[in-house]
């Protein structure tokens, strides 16, 4: 076929599929997220129970697991021979044997996004809770309305940019996510770019369903955007002591059972599965880790290095010589995150297969030798890819600390003689350590867990711990997945420990 | 006597074992306005939020119209009680209407005495035509008059008032106060404002209850804490003082100044005792001001001087009359003069007794 007859054939056939998961994804997940994150935040807010102090942790914890995780683990679990229907036959007798609970669908799929993602919801809203409605609740307490009442009339609403906020990355790594709906054999964009390019073999199929994903990325960026708009409620925080209402005994209990829920699903079953599977039944066949957690953590440590010199580099000169087009570079660079794995990936591809081409033709016109891919064939593209994606985070995260740097502090440090040299060594590096630090971590972590654009753009034979879970878990092999995937749940931790540190950090009135 | 809006009955509260309040008696009748007064950390606004029912006792009772609402035991929480307040911040939502606010604890009105109560409580503090509006395009006085506005609006019988002026600026708040003083007259309903400045406090209420430490350190009149303070800590809470030690000696008080009577204390012969002597308890002869009833005449030299407005602040060096040993002390002086007075120039100055108070050295 050739590219245009590919297109043709997406479209007759297969892009209004694609629409309709990526949109039926979309509204399962926004919704069942959003029921989840803002529940667990106004509970944990506005309750005290026991255990709570380890609850509010818990409950960002489903993070650490990658959406393509919770796919294997859960199909495993769920599956015929698995333990759950396994134990149902037994009670139900032998002779049992249909295939009961069918996981592997878009209910399925809605379902576990949701119960990894959710935390995205929970940790924005509760600082919203935090931060703003609670000045307003004593007030409405005063004026006569009971605590529902005060949920619905004044917390809910005034929680609604960062509920969007919340929900706007939950729905970013929906329509990022590749092992999941790949292993569900659910037909969206993203495994419909995959399959356009490496199926069908079309550069021009992939790219431009690519377009079309991107237009739905746009929409949620500009939804985000929007929502952010009106972000200018004042809010005084003198009254934020917070005075949570005691729940013990049974009711204690009862309510810890039902909110915790989110948590158990979304991270103590995979991870209690994943050791299970990894120390009682692989106990023997094991996967030789060492290569592929190297090969992780120099791809990890290498871009995290680069994304954190970048980032700094790019804040500096900002500060140092601002201008409006350099903002705007800068929310430019920002809006990587947004873009799926798999669009990165052609998107990096195509110039730099044209850039091979190009250098391998002068090598043989000139010297007469072949060249190698000299960069698409190599690491540097995927450093590349990974860069164009996480960059956002880091700068995040290094502009947030150079931010608290007051415009005094410079200025205090050159009226006492300091050159830009001395101002960056003395003041301004021990001032941002921490967060130039958690910058780094946080894109170590991302890459580690990323699917899908290393799975495009690796070298031949190049395996990293996510690609190899990816192709253990195809090959129905979950068992010998359950050491790289636990590593990767492990190393994602980190970054969770620290978000919920600063969300402690900004807890201001308890 | 009419019957008491609210009791208060040895309440006592702590935060974390610690007591931020011991055994307080309150009574307040229909229409009064009691301020309490204190420093910062003297419990004044965790007494409010027991009576709103935002914080819970420890120890003792809150009687409320004659029913206990709150006790050891019992609590009945701040949506039950009938009181409104008005916050420090205002706490206006910030995605209503001003309407929607002020209607937002009447919503059990029908829809058209919402809209006439809401118009009423509007019109009393002259913020009619904003009904439509948000609260984040008023300015901070506005906001406040809204604030007000809705707390009013559920007709409570009390109204709590937690520091309402202290986010606006100063010229503001000289209106405001007036203004608020005027709605709470005309609604004649029994209020409670928290503050921690003493000339509001004197300006607004009828009864000042003075906290320190969680504990009632004088209550009374404004004029009774001003003219007749308990304790030093009444006194110099009041205004500027100058404090002189002396000795107590046939009914005066023999200190730098000079021989000062004393009479309406009893203390005993050779007593030593502290005198606070307010900068404003001074008069320059022959200067512009109202003569004072009783006084004392003492030389000084002008050290320096400094207009604030309609009254000077000065410094002056007086030779002590006591032990003319010493080195010359400084004393602080707020005073009304038409001309500037000239460093290094001699004065008379005529000492004002009602502003000046006798403690003895041991009370502090």
């Amino acid at each position: 076929m050739d590219s245009e007859g590919v297109f043709q054939h997406l479209l007759n056939n297969l892009f209004f599929e694609y629409v309709c998961n990526t949109l039926l994804l979309f509204l399962g997940v926004g919704t069942l997220s959003g029921i989840m994150g803002i529940s667990t935040a106004w509970f944990v807010t506005m309750y005290s129970f026991p255990l709570k102090k380890i609850l509010e942790w818990a409950l960002v914890l489903p993070l650490a697991i990658p959406t393509y995780l919770a796919a294997y683990v859960y199909t495993d679990l769920l599956s015929y021979s698995g333990p759950v229907q396994s134990l149902v036959r037994s009670f139900m007798g032998n002779n049992y044997s249909e295939n009961l609970i069918d996981i592997k669908n878009i209910g399925g799929a809605v379902l576990l996004f949701s119960l990894v993602l959710y935390p995205y919801v929970y940790i924005s809203c509760r600082a919203a809770f935090i931060e703003q409605s609670i000045c307003f609740i004593e007030v409405a307490k005063t004026l006569g309305k009971t605590r529902i009442q005060v949920f619905i009339q004044i917390a809910l609403p005034l929680a609604r940019p960062a509920m969007i906020a919340g929900l706007s990355l939950v729905l970013m790594e929906t329509i990022a996510d590749f092992g999941g709906v790949d292993y569900f054999a659910i037909d969206t964009f993203t495994t419909g770019i995959y399959r356009a390019w490496f199926a069908m073999d079309s550069q021009v199929g992939a790219s431009q369903l690519a377009a079309c994903l991107l237009l739905f990325v746009f929409i949620l960026i500009y939804i985000e955007r929007w929502s952010r708009r009106r972000k200018s409620y004042q809010n005084t925080n003198r009254y934020c002591c917070i005075d949570p209402k005691v729940i013990t005994g049974m009711k204690g209990w009862f309510y810890l059972f039902i909110f915790s829920i989110p948590f158990v699903g979304g991270f103590l079953i995979p991870v209690v599965r994943l050791l299970y599977l990894n120390f009682i039944i692989s106990e023997g066949s094991r996967v030789v880790l060492s290569p592929l957690a190297w090969n992780s953590f120099l791809l990890a440590i290498t871009t995290a290095l680069f994304a954190g010199l970048i980032s700094l580099l790019v804040c500096y000169g900002c500060r140092m010589f601002p201008s409006v087009i350099k903002r705007q570079a800068i929310r430019f660079i920002l809006m990587g995150y947004a873009l799926p794995g798999t669009v990165i990936a052609i998107g990096v591809l195509i110039p730099f297969n044209w850039l091979d081409h190009r250098v391998g033709m002068s090598l043989q016109k000139w010297f007469q030798t072949d060249s190698a891919l000299i960069f698409s064939g190599s690491l540097f593209i995927l450093i590349f890819a990974y860069l164009v994606r996480f960059l956002s985070v880091s700068m995040g995260s290094v502009e947030a600390g150079l931010g608290k740097v007051g415009n005094s502090i410079d200025s205090a440090a050159k009226s006492l003689g300091s050159s830009s040299m001395k101002l960056i060594r003395k003041i301004h590096l021990p001032m941002i350590k921490a967060s130039f630090l958690s910058a780094m971590l946080m894109v170590f972590v991302d890459v580690m867990k990323e699917l899908p654009a290393t799975l495009i753009l690796r070298p031949f034979n190049y395996d990293t711990l996510a690609v190899r879970v990816y192709h253990l878990a195809s090959d129905e092999r979950l068992a010998d997945a359950a050491a790289p995937s636990l590593l990767i749940v492990v190393v994602g931790i980190f970054p969770v420990i620290i978000i919920s540190r600063i969300i402690s950090r900004a807890r201001l009135g308890s | 006597m009419s019957q008491s809006i609210l009791e208060l009955k040895q309440v006592s509260h702590s935060y974390n074992r610690v007591s931020s309040i011991q055994g307080i008696d309150l009574e307040v009748q229909k229409g009064e306005i009691i301020c309490l007064l204190g420093p910062s950390g003297s419990g004044k606004s965790t007494l409010l939020r027991i009576i709103a029912g935002l914080e819970q006792v420890s120890h003792g009772c809150v009687v409320c119209s004659g029913s206990k609402v709150a006790d050891e035991k019992n609590f009945v929480p701040a949506n039950k009680r009938d009181i409104g307040m008005l916050f420090q911040d205002f706490g206006l939502f910030p995605h209503m209407t001003v309407f929607d606010n002020v209607a937002y604890g009447i919503s059990f009105m029908s829809n058209k005495d919402q809209k006439k109560r809401v118009t009423e409580v509007l019109s009393q503090v002259g913020m009619e035509g904003f009904c439509s509006r948000f609260p984040h395009t008023l300015s901070g006085g506005q906001q406040q008059r809204i604030a007000l506005a809705r707390a009013a609006a559920p007709e409570p019988e009390i109204l709590l008032l937690d520091e309402p002026f202290s986010g606006l600026d100063s010229r503001l708040r000289y209106q405001l106060r007036r203004d608020t003083l005027d709605f709470l007259r005309s609604n004649n309903v029994a209020s409670i404002i928290v503050t921690h400045d003493p000339e509001e406090a004197m300006y607004m209420a009828d009864r000042i209850v003075l906290l320190k430490e969680g504990q009632v350190i004088q209550v009374g009149s404004p004029e009774d804490l001003y003219f007749s303070p308990k304790t030093s800590f009444v006194a110099s809470f009041f205004g500027e003082v100058n404090i002189m030690q002396g000795i107590y000696h046939h009914g005066k008080f023999a200190c730098d100044l000079g021989s000062l009577p004393c009479n309406k204390i009893t203390y005993k012969e050779g007593d030593r005792l502290m005198a606070f002597v307010r900068y404003e308890a001074f008069e320059f002869l022959g200067s512009r001001g109202i003569a004072a009833p009783e006084g004392v005449i003492f030389e000084a030299t002008i050290k320096d001087s400094h207009l604030i407005g309609a009254q000077r602040i000065s410094r002056l060096v007086v030779n002590p009359k006591i032990n003319p040993s010493c080195p010359p002390m400084d004393i602080v002086v707020k005073h009304y003069a038409t001309k500037s007075n000239q460093v290094g120039e001699r004065i008379l100055c005529r000492l004002d007794l009602r502003h000046v108070h006798y403690f003895g050295i041991q009370e502090n």
